[in-house]
């Protein structure tokens, strides 16, 4: 008797787990194509709901951020199309038509990538760090083989010649670019052009004026207003509603 | 000496004095407000101290210096006295300076009166030119189009005697406005100019600003900081130099005080016009200037599949950022792949240039000409829009029709799951498929990749675990097997066999050494090892006593037995042994 209430229970419990996880990944889905067959549709902004929604929801595929990008920019907000494009890239980097479009807004409004190859790097900054992990064990392996194994001790020492110095290249990638793109504190100006000024108030002078796309790291807020930092190493107070984070909170 | 004063007497006791003169010279005989400019008074073979007295309505005029010449040329001697005047205009008009009138022994003479215009101030001039540094934005016109970029100069002025340089090193002029992008500042260049008889030295900064929404334009300032060395100055009348004011050996200055400054250009105002709608071709993608198209293909003869390289040039004048790919004519034939771009600038700023794009292109069948292109541009001197129509390139494409013709090219959306061109944007358009993959979840915050991190650390703990382990069990094997063995001696005490229980007390002896060298001792001889510990005399003796009696036992054959109280003798001598430090 108890091995069939057992075997029972598991039955019960494997099919809730299945019915809840297609229930929860299915709704989604089906939210996700009824945005797209309103974007077919050209019912922009039916789409737009749509993946707002999916994006509120927590939905992260890269597909939704790229295909709201693109109905942005039909709306001329190019700085919105770029974070999502970003987005889009955050969330996958080998998503080509995302940098092909981000590439050709830039482009267009004269913002183009300064540091591509650093923006490579940010954007696969997981990459890096798993492959520091990876290489950080095999060079412990090799130590420790050249270190303790009689048998194992030359092809420990030709392990460990070769895998420390990308070991510490890799961990020196790391450290620069860190979080990368996935730092929740980078943001984009996603108006026309919005001011950086000296303090947070509007009568404020102004340090810089930035375009449409452009990149600032976020370092602390002020009432409508929040204190950030350029590629450039300026810094000063920009209006919290002109910028929008990347990684969406 | 005195030879040379008499001589010197003498010339000038029988000098002719000629003819007396006055005559008054402008250093211009125009100038601004407050702009100062010079009068010379010369008096030639008058001897006179005090500097004659000259007023005139409107003006201030003030005397600045005296010096004084003596000329012989062919045996005459000319004397002349020079009076240096600085005067200040206080308004605007034409002015007369009254003649200088002097009084010689009843003869009067006088200079020709002298004619000043003062004009107003010139509104783009920066407000106080003859200051030592000052800053000045130049804008070259007053109206442009939303998205054209309009150069300007940004000045900066300091006269010629202090050093300077941007601070912090590198930092670039900000213009003090919204509504407009700047285009990227080159190396900034640096010139002399006089001006107002002051020599400056020059810093111009070049750039674009481009306006982004239509209205008026407020320029504010530029603004830039600088690090100056100015030379401490004698009190020099302002507004003109002397020979020493602008001589870097002269004793006009005492040293340098160093100081920051930030420098305020003048401000502008340029009214920026939206781009009409009307006319505006379909293809237009904001480019504004003026600018030409020329296209080239290579090769002009190739066979069906050949990729192939067509090539559009647009040269000009305007916003090359926004210069997008000309739009191709739809046709069947050919096959379109991703253009790819470049532009060479041709200025500092990036206004004139040429961008060429490349169409890497294949045809799917024979075909005799290229396909037709065009480009749209708003001209904000004909205030019209413009486009260029490419005409199609003779080539000759020769070979088999390849098997599947692509489809035309479709600027609509695409229906399909794979990312459609769209080449009048040069955009890809809607992508279907949807798929839940991708995270904003940095690894190094997820829980499962540091779980993962055990199984490697598992395998690197297991291995160390395997070589020290082993090791160690290896040096300790001695050991355990001494304790092992005065485990077993200490039962064997119980023995009733005299011989047995004897012979394990002197093992425990032996023991006792061994195990306090930890396995670095593998044998002992108990005298050696009764003789090696400090140990109180009686039990030392008590303990010889006690290997005599198994050295007679075993090996003289006594018979011999323990009594219960040389048993427990033997144990409490063991003991005491062992406890001993």
């Amino acid at each position: 008797m108890g091995k069939g209430v057992i075997k029972r229970a598991l039955i019960a419990a494997s099919a809730w787990i299945l019915v809840a996880y297609s229930v929860s990944g299915g709704a989604e889905l089906v939210t996700l194509e009824k945005g797209n067959q309103a974007y077919r549709e050209g019912k922009y902004e039916e789409a737009r709901a749509n993946y707002l929604q999916l994006i509120s929801a927590g939905a992260t595929a890269p597909e939704l951020f790229y295909n709201l990008g693109n109905i942005w920019l039909k709306d001329g907000e190019q700085g919105r199309a770029i974070l999502n494009f970003r987005r889009s890239l955050v969330s996958d980097p080998n998503f080509t038509p995302a940098q092909r479009n981000l590439d050709s807004v830039l482009h267009s409004i004269g913002n183009a990538e300064e540091h591509p190859f650093y923006q490579w790097l940010r954007l696969r900054s997981d990459f890096w760090f798993a492959l520091t992990a990876i290489l950080f064990w095999l060079t412990a392996i090799a130590a420790l083989l050249w270190a303790a194994s009689q048998r194992l001790r030359t092809a420990g020492k030709i392990a460990l010649l070769v895998f420390a110095p990308i070991f510490v290249l890799s961990l020196a990638v790391t450290l620069w670019v860190g979080e990368g793109m996935k730092d929740p504190n980078l943001a984009v100006v996603v108006d026309q052009s919005s001011d950086v000024r000296f303090g947070p108030a509007a009568s404020s002078r102004i340090v810089v004026t930035l375009g449409a796309g452009q990149e600032l790291k976020l370092l602390t807020e002020r009432g409508d207003w929040t204190f950030c930092r350029l590629d450039s190493g300026l810094s000063g107070w920009i209006h919290t509603q002109s910028i929008e984070r990347i990684i969406p909170k | 000496m005195k030879l040379a004063l008499l001589f010197l007497l003498c010339v000038v006791a029988r000098t002719d004095p000629g003819e007396s003169k006055v005559q008054a010279t402008l250093s211009s005989d125009h100038t601004t407000v407050a702009q100062p400019v010079q009068l010379q008074v010369e008096v030639r073979n008058v001897r006179m101290a005090e500097p004659p007295n000259i007023s005139a309505d409107g003006l201030s005029i003030r005397f600045a210096s005296q010096s004084t010449r003596m000329q012989t040329l062919k045996g005459d001697t000319t004397f002349s006295v020079n009076f240096t005047y600085v005067i200040t205009p206080q308004r605007e008009g034409t002015f007369s300076i009254p003649p200088v009138k002097l009084n010689l022994n009843g003869r009067e003479i006088q200079s020709a009166p002298l004619t000043l215009t003062v004009l107003k101030e010139e509104p783009n001039k920066p407000a106080e030119p003859n200051k030592s540094y000052f800053g000045e934005l130049v804008v070259p016109k007053d109206s442009a189009y939303v998205g054209e970029p309009v150069p300007v100069e940004l000045r900066y002025y300091f006269d010629r005697r202090i050093w300077y340089q941007p601070y912090p090193q590198g930092q670039l002029p900000i213009i003090d406005g919204d509504g407009f992008v700047t285009a990227k500042y080159p190396d900034p260049a640096e010139k002399e100019v006089q001006m107002n008889g002051r020599w400056y030295r020059v810093l111009i900064y070049k750039t674009a600003i481009t306006g982004v929404r239509a209205g008026q334009l407020d320029l504010r300032s530029a603004n830039q900081e600088f690090l100056l060395h100015v030379p401490v100055l004698r009190n020099t009348p302002p507004g003109f130099d002397d020979d020493f004011d602008q001589s870097p050996f002269s004793n006009g200055f005492s040293g340098y005080e160093r100081k920051e400054a930030s420098i305020a250009t003048n401000g502008a105002t340029i009214q920026i016009k939206a781009l009409p709608t009307e006319g505006r071709p379909g293809n237009f993608n904001g480019a504004v200037g003026t600018f030409t198209m020329t296209g080239s293909i290579q090769p002009t003869h190739a066979g069906v599949g050949d990729p192939l390289d067509l090539r559009f040039q647009i040269s000009g004048n305007g916003n090359f950022d926004r210069v997008q790919a000309p739009v191709l004519a739809a046709t069947p034939v050919w096959r379109i792949h991703q253009v790819t771009s470049e532009i060479e600038e041709q200025d500092d700023i990036g206004l004139i240039a040429v961008k060429t794009f490349h169409y890497p292109i294949v045809a799917s069948a024979p075909v005799h000409e290229t396909p037709a292109a065009s480009f749209s541009y708003f001209d904000p001197e004909q205030e019209k829009y413009v486009t260029l129509d490419l005409a199609p390139k003779e080539i000759n494409v020769e070979g088999q029709q390849l098997s599947q013709p692509s489809p035309p090219q479709n600027p609509n959306l695409s229906q399909s799951t794979s990312p459609s061109r769209n080449p009048n944007s040069g955009l890809t358009d809607l992508v279907a498929k949807g798929e839940t993959r991708g995270s904003f979840e940095p690894v190094s915050r997820d829980s499962g990749f540091w779980l993962i991190q055990l199984i490697p650390a598992a395998i690197v703990v297991g291995l160390a675990i395997n070589y020290w382990g082993k090791r160690w069990l290896q040096e300790r094997a001695p050991l355990r097997t001494f304790l092992a063995d005065r485990r077993s001696q200490r039962r064997k005490l119980d023995s009733p066999k005299a011989e047995v229980a004897l012979s394990a007390a002197v093992r425990l002896i032996q023991l006792d050494q061994l195990v306090r060298a930890k396995g670095a001792l593998r044998h002992i001889t108990v005298e050696d090892a009764l003789q090696q510990k400090q140990v109180p005399e009686d039990l030392r003796n008590g303990l010889s006593r006690v290997i005599e009696k198994r050295a007679n036992c075993v090996y003289a054959h006594q018979a011999y037995t323990l009594s219960s109280a040389e048993r427990t003798e033997i144990k409490e001598l063991i003991d005491a042994w062992e406890k001993a430090s």
